[in-house]
């Protein structure tokens, strides 16, 4: 398999230019992990674990103080190819409001491509097929405030597609949606991983959301903790709670259950999976 | 029998009133809600929760019916609503963002100070309440801006406790936390509603936190209210809640699978250890009683 993203021995910190005497504190910490072409990875951690600056470094929103990040083989500390890399990897980040420019969600979807240089006439194909993959595109004419959460995220979604990425970054980007808006950004977002191939990364506090993706990893530290399948992580309920995360309810049921002499699979992962295992469990004992 | 302490009569309110694009934000609201609840309000994204919220403590004034405080109104006299204001504490979504002095001490001083307290009731209060939100007295010298988002929203919420409101609305206080600060934030609620007695009402988008903590259930819907009961009466309405757009708690909903399969189960199960014990006692009957 590609490998997309790369991260080699990549230690990263803050520094604070006003005050050189503080030590700055390591956010990344001798990391290295790569990520596959395609893939949709779903990365799980504390506050203040590294999880955003490991997203900024995807980017080259930050660059590395030692070691190296590539994105599709590019070095993210080259200067000279900024653009290419930002095209490559779209970010969407927590706050709807935060990141709507324009007063018209078309505008504001032509936002990206106007500043890379798309010709005009080409613009107007790419906004109208990205609001078309949001199902935004009866909306492209309205003010962006007048929408829900979930509407908004998808607009920026629809913004960072119409710069064609390879890789979309959603840093915690449901965290401040309703239910409704959260299923409608996560049926989105698979839907272009699924449909087009593109590479996702999905930084969420939300265990339930976590279990959709074909890879969870789990940082502390700004260390990678576990690194796996959903039902290969979330079996370390006790490593995961340790270090302030949750499993999933029918998870964590399970391990319970299991505890008290019930045989169960430990990897089950929501409830209709335990429902289906209690049920076979109790006809086998009829 | 509980004493009812606050109660709304047939309250509507509605947005730009007489323009084309008047909206019922809330319609015919009764509601009547007795002291110490711990009342979990849930509702869809433009159900209402925030607009009647806003109510409760005379932020907005409802185009008709009324809300009786101790079954006075409100407005009876409106240069009175200062006082209801301090008594109904409201703490807004993202209360973070309202952080504004040099120290965690004066922005806990700041709603005190304007109820006119002495200094010392003031700093005894604030030396209560920074224990209330789970930090404790070091914090109270820092800048709030060098706190964790966790952190900054505690001292936010500290600050309309030191107010010692009769009840304390707060709005999705567990909003854009990890799971360990969306637990921490709502143990902090069931202690404090214990300790001090305190009516307690807050919005939340999680079925799961509600059941947990929460006496009572409040369910907005398209600007109605839907149900206002005990959580195991509002979870018993599991087809209804789902059409509007809501869920129940993913441990009830197993149990509730369980029962439509035909097996004698228990669906008021809000906890893991409860579901553990409804489960250990199914399956040691087994399939006898099916």
């Amino acid at each position: 398999m590609e490998n997309y993203i790369e991260f080699k021995d990549v230690s990263f910190a803050y520094i604070d230019e006003y005050d050189s005497t503080t030590e700055n504190e390591t956010v990344i910490d001798n990391l290295s992990v790569s990520i596959t072409k395609g893939d949709f990875v779903c990365v799980l951690g504390h506050n203040g674990c590294g999880k955003s600056t490991f997203a900024k470094l995807c980017n080259a929103i930050e660059v590395p103080l030692s070691g190296k990040v590539y994105v599709d083989g590019i070095d993210t500390s080259d200067d000279d190819r900024l653009y290419d890399i930002r095209r490559k990897v779209g970010m969407v980040f927590q706050n709807p409001d935060n990141q709507i420019v324009a007063t018209i969600v078309e505008d504001d979807v032509a936002f990206g491509p106007e500043n890379l240089g798309v010709e005009p006439s080409e613009i107007r194909v790419r906004v109208d097929e990205a609001l078309r993959q949001v199902e935004m595109y009866d909306f492209r004419l309205s003010e962006p405030h007048k929408l829900s959460g979930g509407q908004k995220q998808r607009v920026a979604i629809a913004g960072i597609i119409a710069m064609q990425p390879e890789c979309i970054i959603l840093d915690e980007s449901t965290s401040m949606l309703d239910p409704r808006g959260r299923r409608e950004v996560i049926k989105t977002v698979k839907k272009l991983n699924e449909e087009q191939g593109i590479t996702v990364i999905f930084i969420t506090h939300y265990m339930d959301e976590a279990v959709e993706a074909d890879r969870v990893i789990v940082m502390d530290d700004g260390k990678i903790v576990l690194d796996g399948t959903p039902r290969d992580v979330f079996v370390h309920i006790d490593e995961l709670k340790e270090i302030g995360l949750d499993v999933p309810e029918a998870t964590e049921l399970t391990a319970m259950l299991i505890k008290e002499g019930v045989s169960l699979r430990e990897d089950i992962l929501d409830v209709e999976e335990l429902f289906d295992s209690v049920v076979k469990l109790m006809e086998e004992k009829s | 029998m509980n004493s009812t302490l606050l109660e709304t009569k047939n309250l509507t309110y509605v947005y730009s009133k007489g323009t084309s694009s008047q909206v019922h934000a809330i319609r015919d609201i009764c509601l009547k809600i007795e002291k110490s609840e711990l009342v979990g309000v849930i509702g869809h994204t433009g159900s209402g929760k925030s607009t009647l919220i806003q109510h409760l403590n005379g932020l907005l004034k409802g185009t008709s019916g009324t809300v009786l405080l101790d079954g006075k109104d409100i407005w009876e006299k409106k240069s009175d609503i200062r006082k209801v204001r301090f008594r109904v504490g409201v703490c807004f979504q993202y209360p973070e963002y309202q952080l504004f002095e040099d120290t965690v001490y004066k922005d806990i001083a700041f709603g005190p100070t304007n109820m006119g307290l002495d200094r010392d009731e003031i700093d005894r209060r604030i030396r209560e309440v920074i224990y209330y939100v789970g930090l404790d007295e070091s914090y109270l010298e820092k800048s709030p801006f060098d706190l964790s988002g966790g952190e900054k929203r505690r001292v936010a919420i500290a600050g309309v406790m030191a107010m010692q409101p009769e009840i304390l609305i707060l709005d999705e206080p567990c909003a854009g936390l990890d799971p360990k600060g969306r637990e921490t934030i709502l143990s902090m609620i069931k202690d404090y509603r214990e300790k001090t007695g305190s009516t307690v009402l807050f919005v939340s988008h999680s079925m799961e936190d509600i059941s947990k903590i929460a006496t009572k259930v409040l369910v907005m819907n398209e600007s109605r209210l839907a149900y206002y009961d005990t959580v195991d009466e509002v979870f018993r309405h599991a087809d209804e809640l789902r059409n509007m757009g809501l869920n129940i708690p993913r441990l009830t909903k197993l149990f509730l699978m369980l029962r439509e399969k035909g097996y004698d189960v228990n669906t008021n199960v809000y906890t893991l250890e409860k579901a553990k014990q409804e489960l250990l006692a199914l399956l040691s009957k087994g399939g006898t009683d099916k």
